[in-house]
């Protein structure tokens, strides 16, 4: 064109634009009058101005008179007739080829929800503690303790102290605030006794002391009261909406009085001073009853120290708040001098303190430290997710591509068709495009679909409560629009593009031939999908089978038809009446008929023991001690918990020298200096932490106290009849029923006002391998999704193979191939390739699995067999996916295939 | 009536296309009523009011020739109507009668 001559060019993109919209009966004159008026803004205002002129003209040009016509003149009605007609050849397509549009609709959307529960998953986790206000620069002080050099405690809590005195001698700390941490450890009942008619009760777990800044300092959201004074004055106490409501129904909480009751004989009264919105459960410290730390101050006479000045008492979770962009390097360099200062006498005892940040957003996914809040999470299999997700989502729409294309034959002749009939090329990559985003589309709406189904059962194995509700999750939204659209233009632009380039001629004439390139990237891919299908199956049967071995291992002891009752909170004051209490509630169930044995006991397997007792043996120097996991019980305990002793008797009941006598298990004995477990029978031993010596009178058989992932804990057993944490109540095995019955009357007489709960020894100590379940499940899944991803890409290239090789199967019939032979030369490649792909599979994951194990103190071995199991059931799916269309191959008849030459 | 009412600014680019006497198009347009107005305006603004004007019949336009600094499209040429020229004048005559019932101590400064 002759404005070529000119150095000044307008941009195009809204010439484009233009000539989309305007109509034909102006676009002339409009162009020209555009570009007249682009070269005189050139001269003007020069050259980049004249641009944005230009294309701001344009877009206002975007008005009624000149589109409008468009659609409603007979002679620009064209377009819209064109896009009702390509909507109508889409649906056709659609309904002809049924098995086809399913396969391709419903594998993008199990692939696309897949991915977005996954996502759903990732998003909750790290969600974690990013909403509260000022969440960047919070952080909470964890504990390192060590002794002689090795590291003996390694805590969430710390001292008291440590909050305020950072804050007064470094300028970083702005603000800090502390929570003592007493539901978990103790048994807590809050009251209600004011109200009308029976006094209103529960059980508390998710409650703590809290410091006076608390609600500020974490920007609680208030229904009620001032954040800044509700926990200033002791006795004085904040509640949750939830709570309020249990207590109160629809009153007002504000000036009510509870009161609080716990085993260690407190019993505060508090002044209902404030209500703050129930927390967000995506939060690693949940409470929904908080209680002033000034309330803990007037116990005794030093609580004061022991509460909020000391540096003796390591229990109090500790957050402080920095400047914005502090230097947490140089802050943590200054803690080595500042614990030095506070606790002066650490290093004379050998003794040393570390301090660390732990920033508030990192601890759910990051940390593992004794005494957390409540169990983490754990950021490994996020990473892993994160990148399954990826690949189902890119492994669906490269399956959608290699469907698409494997189905050119059949659609080159409608090309060549289209094509005579005046076709342009532009207008069929459109109407392929067209189609593709209509089965993203209902892709999409179907991935909805299956989401809104599994996301119960999906919160269930993934462990995200039920609240959190993936449809207001706007990244969720987001995601899937995007995925939509970039894969309804990804997938749908190659197919189109080779769709539309067949020659009429040739396709016509019947010589048509795909080109073989892309069968090499096929099989790649098949091979890929299927040894990652094989992988996670033998991944499945593993963590099936260690779970197996975990939930019927010999523990050592027996869990099974075990119910636990944990001590009542309300108990009578004085020692007498306590132990009389525990005497009636024991010995009363004991006479049940439901019932086998009754034990109160100190510890409960499954929960770990804080409790060290320091021992050696009497001749093994002194200060040389190891720490046992000191177990208190009764006479019955080791009957009840099904243990076993090595050598000794255990207690008996009325036996005077019980109280000097003592138990170890059997993995204590070499540590006490002794060789075997006769050996140490009535020897001495010495427990340093509680100066006290006494003989062994019994070996017990090592038990796991905690999970299988470590080693049977080296236990110390001391005769302890009424310090009773939990009672450990064996039943008869289908008499749970009548022996709660009992088990709930008696508590109900000997422990008035305490509520009665209870659970499974069993479930309780499985719980531990929470984890592990929602790992197998999740495992499961993407097996599952995995196998039927590989399906469809085998379908597309079993299609694309029988498709290619039509006229020789005609030949090979003609001259007296049977179906069967058939079938098996069909078949053989795709064998070989699920067997290559199998064999790529068992290294890979043979060393994961074995990793894994490696986490286990106690694992089942990987047995080779379930390799061979996995390889014969990828085998025969892929057999059944491959028989669709090589059945149909090899009965097809030749004169059907053989005609067009 | 709504299909003949004459607004400011359409009336503006009426009288200009008179004024160019036959050598009205979008540029010519523009650029007169900028000079005159003293004010900047998109080019998009102008066509849709030709535009609007010529389906209220009171312009006329038909194609004329192409040039080099168009890129080779052709012009669209608009001449007034006898009917536009009528309205002109209608308008012309309202304005007039009504300024001639303004008292004229209130047109003093």
């Amino acid at each position: 064109m002759s404005y070529k001559t000119d150095q000044n060019k307008p941009p195009k993109w809204p010439l484009i634009l233009l000539r989309w919209f305007c109509s034909d009966q102006w676009l002339e004159e409009i162009e020209g009058d555009l570009m007249e008026d682009f070269v005189l803004n050139c001269r003007w205002y020069g050259k980049q101005k004249a641009k944005r002129i230009y294309a701001w003209t344009v877009i206002r040009s975007f008005r009624g008179y000149l589109y409008m016509d468009k659609l409603t003149n007979q002679h620009y009605y064209n377009k819209s007739v064109m896009f009702s007609n390509y909507l109508k050849i889409t649906l056709r397509t659609l309904r002809k080829n049924k098995v086809y549009s399913f396969i391709n609709v419903s594998g993008l959307a199990i692939g696309i929800a897949g991915a977005l529960l996954i996502l759903h998953y990732v998003n909750f986790e790290t969600s974690y503690d990013t909403y509260q206000k000022d969440a960047d620069d919070i952080y909470r002080v964890s504990l390192d303790i060590y002794q002689n050099g090795e590291q003996v405690f390694h805590s969430a809590e710390n001292y008291p102290a440590v909050g305020p005195d950072m804050q007064t001698e470094f300028p970083e700390v702005t603000d800090w605030a502390h929570l003592y941490n007493m539901g978990s450890k103790n048994n807590v009942v809050i009251t209600y006794e004011e109200g009308q008619g029976q006094p209103i009760q529960f059980k508390h777990r998710k409650f703590l002391y809290a410091s006076p800044s608390v609600l500020s300092f974490f920007g609680v959201p208030m229904v009620d009261g001032d954040p800044e004074t509700a926990l200033n004055d002791p006795f004085t106490m904040v509640i949750s909406e939830s709570t309020a409501k249990k207590y109160f129904g629809d009153e007002n909480p504000i000036g009510k009085r509870l009161r609080l009751k716990d085993d260690d004989f407190n019993d505060e009264n508090c002044l209902v001073t404030g209500v703050f919105k129930d927390l967000a459960p995506n939060t690693h410290l949940k409470f929904d009853v908080l209680i002033s730390t000034e309330t803990l101050y007037g116990r005794f006479d030093g609580a004061i120290t022991r509460y909020k000045t000391g540096w003796q008492r390591k229990d109090f979770y500790t957050y402080v708040k920095l400047v914005d962009g502090a230097n947490t390097e140089t802050l943590t360099a200054k803690f080595p001098p500042f614990v030095d200062k506070h606790m002066p006498e650490l290093k004379e005892r050998g003794g040393r303190n570390d301090l660390h940040l732990q920033p508030l957003k990192d601890i759910h996914l990051t940390s593992t430290l004794a005494d957390e809040a409540e169990l983490n999470g754990n950021s490994e299999p996020i990473t892993f997710l994160s990148i399954i997700a990826i690949f189902i989502v890119v492994i669906a729409w490269v399956n959608y591509i290699n469907l698409a294309t494997s189905r050119s034959l059949d659609r080159a002749k409608e090309v060549g068709i289209r094509k005579v009939l005046g076709s342009q090329r532009a207008q069929l990559i459109r109407q392929f495009m067209f189609e593709s985003v209509a089965i993203n589309f209902m892709a999409a709406v179907l991935a909805l679909l299956i989401v809104l189904i599994a996301v119960p059962s999906f919160h269930a194995t993934s462990g995200i409560p039920n609240e959190v509700s993936i449809w207001s999750n706007t990244t969720i939204w987001i995601t899937l629009v995007g995925i939509f659209f970039f894969g309804s233009f990804v997938s749908g632009f190659y197919p189109a593009v080779v769709l539309s380039s067949f020659k009429p001629v040739s396709t016509l004439k019947g010589k048509f031939r795909n080109s073989g390139s892309g069968v090499i990237l096929r099989k790649v891919l098949v091979v890929f999908q299927f040894a990652a299908s094989a992988a996670l199956i033998i991944g499945t049967f593993t963590v099936y089978r260690q779970m197996q071995y975990l939930k019927t291992a010999d523990l050592g002891f027996n869990p099974e038809n075990t119910i636990v009752v944990e001590r009542a909170a309300i108990a009578s004051p004085d020692r007498q009446g306590r132990a009389a209490q525990v005497n009636s509630f024991r010995d009363e169930l004991m006479n049940n008929a439901s019932i086998v044995s009754v034990s109160g006991t100190g510890m409960v397997p499954g929960k770990k023991i804080r409790f060290k007792a320091d021992t050696r043996g009497f001749t093994q120097p002194a200060g040389e001690t190891y720490p046992l996991n000191g177990v208190g019980g009764d006479h019955r305990l080791i009957e009840t918990m099904g243990m076993e002793l090595v050598a000794g008797k255990g207690y008996e009941f009325g036996d005077p020298t019980n109280d000097t006598t003592l138990m170890v298990t059997e993995n204590a004995v070499r540590l006490l200096g002794f060789d075997s477990p006769e050996d140490i029978i009535n020897k001495k031993i010495v427990i340093e932490n509680f100066r006290f010596t006494g003989q062994v009178r019994a070996v017990v058989k090592d038990y796991n106290h905690e999970s299988l992932r470590i080693k049977a804990i080296p236990s110390i057993f001391f005769y302890s009849p009424f310090g009773v944490e939990y009672y450990m109540i064996k039943v008869n095995k289908g008499a749970e029923q009548q022996a709660l019955q009992a088990i709930e009357q008696q508590w109900n007489t000997v422990f008035p006002g305490n509520p009665f709960e209870y659970f499974f020894l069993e479930e309780y100590f499985n719980e531990q391998y929470k984890s592990e379940e929602q790992f197998q499940s999740l495992f499961s899944v993407f097996a599952v999704l995995a196998i039927f991803i590989g399906c469809l890409g085998l379908f597309g290239l079993s299609a694309f193979t029988a498709m290619k090789r039509t006229k020789e199967i005609g030949i090979r019939k003609v001259l007296g191939a049977t179906v069967p032979g058939l079938f098996y030369q069909l078949s053989k490649e795709f064998i070989i390739l699920i067997l290559v792909s199998n064999i790529i599979a068992w290294p890979l994951i043979y060393f994961t699995m074995d990793s894994w194990l490696q986490g286990f103190e106690y694992r089942t071995s990987i047995n080779l067999l379930v390799f061979g199991l996995a390889t014969l059931m990828v085998l025969t799916i892929a057999l059944i996916t491959v028989s669709f269309q090589t059945i149909r191959s090899a009965r097809l008849n030749p004169v059907e295939s053989l005609r067009y030459e | 009536m709504k299909g003949t009412y004459l607004g400011e600014f359409e009336e503006i680019v009426l009288l200009t296309v008179a004024m160019l006497e036959g050598k009205a198009y979008g540029i010519s347009v523009k650029q007169e009523v900028e000079q005159r107005t003293e004010r900047k305006i998109n080019l998009s603004v102008i066509h849709s009011t030709l535009y609007r004007l010529e389906r209220k019949a009171f312009l006329n336009s038909e194609l004329g020739e192409a040039t080099q600094t168009r890129g080779g499209k052709r012009k669209r040429y608009f001449s007034i109507t006898p009917y536009g020229v009528k309205s002109l004048k209608e308008a012309r005559t309202l304005r007039d009668s009504i300024w001639n019932a303004i008292p004229t101590y209130v047109l003093q400064d």
